[in-house]
């Protein structure tokens, strides 16, 4: 545990940092607010309509996706540690866990996952 | 003094001393990065503040805090204010398990190891960083979304899918560097290098490749900048952004692309070892400090020379040819290390997946745009056959006559014009 108690102390200098950023900007900077200056940034054009609080849902099979390649890397790096003492037991592990993976990998890059228009 | 004490008061030191560090690192890498890039487009750079700039970055930082703070009226003010903060914590805080030097780098005594050239030796080391690092997507998606602007959050949504698409091949590729040091210990897995008497580029060549790829796209460099397409979303996620709010997101993006070559240089390329000119006190740091270089000036040098890729192409390329490779790298890492065979085998076949890749890809490159002969034009012009229109056009002005100065320079055969023209817009179509 005392390994960590150097993080912490980088985490909350870091903290001050980002605070103290915040407030000199905001004692220095000037405060002149016009409604043109606080409108969404449109290229000049007035903004048609708001954007929406929805978004395509690609990106949630993307987000759904990464939870379980991610899950996976997890797994395998204490399985990656050990490799040495476990040989071959290890390698049949990592071979069936993978092969676990790979099919409905397979099976969501056929469904066509993977292409975005 | 008792000994914790001690630890605390080294611990403190070192903290502060690694956040100037990065952030003056920061302040100049943006200078380097102008100058260079400035080179590369045979351009002087900012050489105007100071003996050759070198006052650049206090002055653009100076601007910066006496910029006004705008919020939009559409923005969620908490979140909006806070989101850069996040960004700037995180990638910060990454830095802390990154080694510069042996514990023993500056002598045996309790101060020495209280000073010792990293923030903390913690034994999940590499995990860390992966952890911490895949925070730095909130700061990017809260900012993107409390803007409330359509170039915003379309940045914030392509930057996450991004950055969590890249990030499994991060992790998987640097798997097969974790089988042969058997630690997750940042200065362990240096420690592991001296012991093999080899670095570990030479036993993970294919590895090395798909991190190095996958920590661009990571940290949203070229040519994987697609959150920040200025010309199909403005600015991205920091289009709504002002002052020094916004350069803390550029200085999250520095940090975060020095985080990403320290690892490198400590995985796969012995830290701060150098064959044997390790011993003498200080030189470690150096050896650290060249490799992380030739590592950020790569990140230069991709920007200067790469075209951004478009975003379908970014997203299969991540999830059909990264992450597939980087299961196969490590399927065949834990083959060698199963059945206890030496380290080159693991290296040789590394080296050959890359050879038939590059094969097979310019196989198909070369299939989609054939090799032609270049054809000499009626009107004196070296031109491509896949210059078509141009040619058509050419012959058209030449023969009508409708604009005199082309048509003249075409028949004196002023050719470097001319063909520079052609190639310009050939390259479009």
């Amino acid at each position: 545990m005392a390994d960590y108690i150097p993080v912490l102390i980088l985490m909350g200098l870091a903290f001050l940092f980002t605070i103290l950023v915040t407030l000199v900007t905001f004692i220095f900077g000037p405060k002149k607010p016009t409604p043109e200056k606080l409108a969404p940034y449109e290229c000049g054009i007035e903004e048609i309509e708001a954007p929406k609080q929805r978004f395509p849902v690609k990106y949630l099979v993307t987000g759904m996706l990464f939870i379980i390649f991610d899950v996976e890397a997890a797994t395998i790096i204490p399985l990656a540690i050990l490799m040495h003492s476990l040989k071959v037991l290890g390698l049949v592990e990592l071979v069936i866990f993978a092969v676990i993976l790979v099919v409905p990998f397979v099976y969501i890059w056929r469904k066509g996952a993977f292409m975005w228009e | 003094m008792s000994d914790v004490a001690i630890q605390l008061i080294g611990a403190l030191i070192k903290c502060v001393v690694v956040i100037g560090a990065l952030l003056t690192i920061f302040a100049y890498m943006t200078l380097i990065e102008r100058r260079v890039l400035a080179r590369f487009q045979r351009r002087v750079g900012p050489n105007r503040a100071g003996p050759f700039g070198l006052l650049q970055p206090l002055a653009d930082g100076m601007k910066m805090a006496f910029k006004e703070q705008i919020i939009p009226s559409k923005a969620r003010r908490f979140v909006f204010l806070i989101a850069p903060s996040i960004s700037v914590f995180v990638a910060l805080s990454a830095f802390a398990v990154v080694p510069l030097g042996d514990t023993t780098a500056w002598g045996n005594s309790v101060w020495a190891h209280a000073l010792a050239p990293y923030i903390a030796d913690i034994n999940v080391g590499v995990l860390y960083i992966l952890a911490i690092s895949s925070l730095a997507v909130y700061g990017i998606v809260l900012g993107g979304w409390s803007s409330g602007n359509h170039y915003s959050l379309l940045g914030a949504l392509r930057s996450a899918a991004q950055m969590v698409s890249y990030e499994v091949s991060i992790a998987l590729s640097l798997a097969g560097v974790l089988m042969f040091s058997q630690t997750l210990s940042m200065v362990g897995i240096v420690h592991a290098q001296v012991n093999y008497g080899i670095w570990f580029i030479l036993v993970q060549p294919l590895g090395f490749l798909l991190y190095g790829i996958a920590a661009t796209a990571e940290v949203n460099r070229a040519p994987f900048d697609l959150p920040e397409a200025e010309q199909e979303l403005v600015a991205g996620y920091l289009t709504e952004f002002s002052g020094l709010r916004w350069s803390l997101y550029q200085m999250a993006e520095y940090i975060n692309m020095i985080t990403v070559s320290s690892i490198a240089a400590t995985l796969f390329f012995g830290g701060w070892t150098l064959g044997g000119l390790s011993g003498i006190p200080g030189l470690p740091i150096v050896w650290y400090v060249v490799k992380v270089a030739i590592f950020l000036f790569i990140f230069m040098w991709l920007r200067a020379t790469l075209p951004r890729i478009r975003y379908d192409q970014l997203m299969r390329f991540g999830w059909q040819v990264l992450l597939p490779l980087s299961v196969l790298n490590l399927l065949a890492t834990a083959v060698v290390i199963a059945f206890g065979w030496p380290w080159w085998i693991s290296g040789v076949f590394g080296l050959a997946v890359l050879l038939v890749g590059g094969a097979v890809y310019y196989a198909r490159m070369r299939r989609n745009h054939p090799l032609t002969q270049p054809t000499q034009d009626e009107i004196g012009l070296l031109l491509p056959q896949s210059v078509r229109l141009v040619h058509i056009e050419a012959q058209a002005l030449a023969t009508n006559g409708t604009n005199g100065a082309i048509s003249a320079n075409g028949s004196k055969g002023d050719k470097s014009g001319a063909s520079a023209e052609a190639v310009e817009a050939g390259a479009r179509p």
